[in-house]
């Protein structure tokens, strides 16, 4: 099924490794900045706390390579994600991209073996519907056993596929009101993952993994919305 | 860890603002940072003004960041010059508030116990940042 509004507004793939250990990630800032900067012109530094720090060396996390358009490359000091907000189109399309700051970051990190690799979609939905589970029962599907007049924060569940291994983790948050007459948005994260170890270099293995955790999150997604919440999207 | 920093919608603007938090004690951890005498940043402001970031709620504007000479780190809201709260966090869990909106201004001290935003405070950041064009939490 393909929605011309999906309410996606953020995708990642991310894809976590075990890095050679004497791996210093700020001294790869430089050349990552030279390799990535066609694409990705902007830059961000993200340090991290560590106990006792000081030293921006030790608690440098990850680079941030930042598209002029909706996108970026994060270069971590656990792996590498790469972001892409709206305007969302498919996957398929920035499965090229992906593929090529991927290689960039193996080529540049030589990452020792692939951990984990996870495909996540964060959407926003705006319900026109109050806060009540009996009202947001018309638009989301949020499991039974909760009762009607509940008042809902957040709601979340995992689940393992049985076949491919696959995980899926799905939280529902009502977000914050910006104005107190007007729902509330709800917030369906969905971030399916598959933890098994692999070689960095074949992406083949990679993108048929990805293709999976997609294959999953739309059924996720389409499994949690009403027929009501999709034909807002259409 | 958590993801916090791999969704750049959901934690960016926090992330970018522990970021500049931990920047500014790297490079102001020493005393006499400024040639005049100010205390070293600490970790423990540091810890607390971290603490202070990551209890936004989301949707609230995150600030700006500085050092301040006596050692503490100063949280800054600036919608424009005449509109303007500050607060300054230390080593203790009591932070100094002062705002600046028009021709008003004022002073306060709140508690801040690592969890929850005083209220008065979050009511201050949405009354300065109202209808500035601000980065989120």
């Amino acid at each position: 099924m393909r929605l011309a509004h999906p309410p996606i507004v953020e995708m990642v793939v991310d894809i976590d490794c075990d890095l050679p250990a004497d791996l210093e990630i700020a001294d790869l800032e430089q050349r990552a900045r030279e390799l990535y900067s066609d694409r990705y012109p902007g830059f961000r530094r993200i340090l991290h706390p560590l106990p006792g720090f000081g030293d921006i060396r030790e608690a440098t996390y990850a680079f941030q390579f930042l598209e002029e358009g909706p996108g970026l490359v994060q270069l971590r000091r656990d792996g590498f994600s790469f972001n892409r907000f709206p305007p969302y189109t498919d996957l398929d399309e920035y499965l090229p991209e992906i593929r090529r700051a991927w290689q960039i970051f193996v080529d540049l990190v030589a990452p020792v073996a692939i951990r984990r690799i996870g495909l996540r979609y964060i959407n926003h939905i705006l319900v026109p519907s109050g806060l009540r589970i009996a009202d947001l029962n018309e638009y989301l599907h949020l499991g039974s056993g909760l009762p009607d007049d509940m008042t809902l924060k957040f709601n979340e569940y995992l689940a393992i596929e049985d076949v491919t291994g696959n995980e899926v983790r799905v939280r529902m948050v009502i977000d914050a009101q910006e104005r107190p007459d007007q729902p509330p948005p709800v917030i369906l994260d969905i971030a399916g993952s598959r933890r098994h170890s692999a070689d960095p270099q074949v992406w083949e293995n990679i993108e048929t993994t990805i293709l999976g955790l997609r294959r999953m999150a739309n059924a996720v997604f389409q499994s949690s919305l009403t027929e009501q919440c999709l034909t807002l999207f259409r | 860890m958590e993801a916090m920093y791999e969704s750049v919608w959901l934690y960016g603007p926090r992330t970018e603002a522990i970021s500049e938090i931990l920047s500014v004690v790297a490079t102001h951890c020493r005393p006499d940072w400024d040639g005049e005498g100010a205390e070293a940043i600490s970790q423990l402001a540091a810890d607390r003004a971290i603490a202070f970031i990551r209890a936004l709620p989301r949707g609230v504007p995150v600030p700006e960041i500085a050092p301040e000479h006596d050692g503490s780190i100063s949280l800054d809201w600036i919608d424009s010059r005449s509109r303007v709260l500050s607060i300054s966090i230390g080593v203790s869990d009591r932070l100094a508030v002062a705002w600046l909106d028009g021709t008003n201004q004022g002073h306060a001290v709140e508690r801040f116990d690592g969890e929850r935003i005083p209220p008065l405070i979050l009511e201050r950041i949405r009354e300065t940042m109202g209808n500035a064009s601000v980065r989120v939490s």
